[in-house]
């Protein structure tokens, strides 16, 4: 076999070869594709930041464990993708309340737009979704630091858009009842991410 | 293989010595140089804000430019010839390799998020894009370079339309206007391309002598 024919087929391996390690095995070709392999595979352990609700007494996230939560992260000024995931969350809230899983399942919209989001602003917004509080918590984290600590726990990017809003990662978190962070779901399969966090152990 | 092998297999690809003629001589000094400007500038951190700061800036401009910048420079390398690239085919698949990793929005965000990957970037695209390019194109057979364009062209499509189907964003640093933009961006290079071969093929090329069906005689017309 000649030099030629030899680089030729060390070329091609090593090609095909950097497509597979860099999209882990033709599975995730963008990074949340990426995220969402990860978490599947590597649960994380999710930081304690303070959380300030709706309500208005703040609580430690830690608060939330012994009950899977499913989280979403939302400002309550965006027209795009927001209502549709307020939308879902809706939904399963009635799932919640139909298969009687209150204290079992909670849901936690978490905005990551505090300047603005502030706890009666959110409880506004509470009423305008119909989300009931038993269910349904809608959150701020009032500490810059500790936001931006679990936005990258989490792996949710939040840019400009540079017309006072931003544009985000919309997904449904699983978040077991220790706090790790162990599924993510597409915003369309919220009945999923029901049934994965039914499947979860709540202690 | 013998350099005898490799200077026939060389000329198969019918229009390379038009590529190859600056090798050693003057031209490809200035063709260097220019090269390395070009790479120089577009290295500088003001520079790499600008060009990322959009999708169809970064994809459009800043990545052919880099491309562009390693085969000035490899222009100078066009008489290095090595036995085990005669026909170009190991320069292309690495070409064509490292291209099509700066593809995926994956890498695109890391370059972003990340400042080794950025310098990858920065480095891989000149030096493992650009320069193979230079070195491989020119032997490569008239097939091989048909089967790359035309590759190129259905890529450049399909992005394109992926970009406008996705139903979110794809780089989790750009934003969704953006993606559409370059989408249609990417689907009308490709048209244009496409098109222009599709004449070329049909109406012949015009460097070339044999083509003109003008020239036929007037007695054959049908009308």
């Amino acid at each position: 076999m000649s030099a030629n024919r030899v680089a030729t087929a060390i070329a091609l391996v090593a090609s095909t070869l950097l497509g597979v390690l860099a999209t882990d095995g033709l599975r995730a070709f963008t990074t949340e594709g990426a995220r969402r392999l990860d978490i599947a595979a590597r649960p994380r352990a999710l930081p304690v930041v303070r959380l300030e609700p709706a309500s208005g007494e703040t609580l430690a996230s830690d608060a939330l464990h012994g009950r899977v939560v499913l989280v979403d992260f939302i400002y309550t000024h965006c027209a795009a993708v927001c209502p549709l995931l307020s939308e879902r969350f809706g939904e399963l809230q009635s799932a919640l309340r139909e298969r009687g899983l209150e204290g079992q399942v909670e849901l936690l919209s978490v905005s990551f737009d505090p300047a603005r989001d502030t706890a009666s602003r959110l409880a506004e917004y509470g009423i305008h979704v119909s989300a009931d509080p038993a269910l349904w918590r809608l959150a701020r984290v009032p500490d810059p630091t500790e936001l931006e600590v679990w936005l990258r726990s989490f792996g949710i990017t939040v840019i400009p858009d540079g017309r006072g809003g931003f544009e985000h990662n919309a997904a449904i978190h699983v978040v077991d009842g220790r706090g790790r962070l162990v599924a993510v779901f597409d915003l369309e399969r919220g009945r999923d991410a029901l049934d994965a966090a039914l499947a979860e152990p709540r202690g | 293989m013998t350099s005898g092998g490799a200077t026939s297999l060389r000329s198969v690809g019918g229009g390379a010595t038009s590529l190859r003629s600056g090798g050693g001589g003057a031209t490809s000094l200035r063709s260097a140089g220019f090269g390395a400007a070009l790479l120089v500038v577009l290295v500088l951190p003001p520079c790499t804000r600008a060009l990322e700061s959009q999708l169809l800036l970064q994809q459009l401009v800043q990545v052919p430019l880099l491309a562009l910048s390693g085969w000035a420079m490899g222009r100078r390398l066009a008489d290095f010839n090595p036995h085990w690239n005669a026909d170009g085919l190991p320069g292309l698949i690495v070409a064509v390799g490292v291209a099509s990793f700066w593809m995926l929005p994956r890498a695109m965000d890391a370059a972003l998020a990340s400042l080794p990957f950025e310098i990858a970037k920065l480095a891989s695209l000149p030096l493992g894009v650009g320069i193979p390019l230079a070195l491989s194109w020119p032997r490569a057979s008239s097939l091989v370079r048909t089967f790359l364009l035309a590759n190129a062209i259905s890529m450049a499509a399909l992005v394109g339309w992926l970009y406008l189907a996705a139903p979110l964003r794809v780089c989790n640093f750009y934003l969704r206007d953006d993606q559409e933009w370059t989408g249609i961006a990417l689907l009308s290079l490709s048209a244009v391309v496409a098109l222009s071969c599709a004449l070329r093929c049909f109406l012949g090329d015009p460097s070339r002598e044999a083509l003109a069906p003008a020239r036929l005689p007037t007695g054959h017309r049908v009308d």
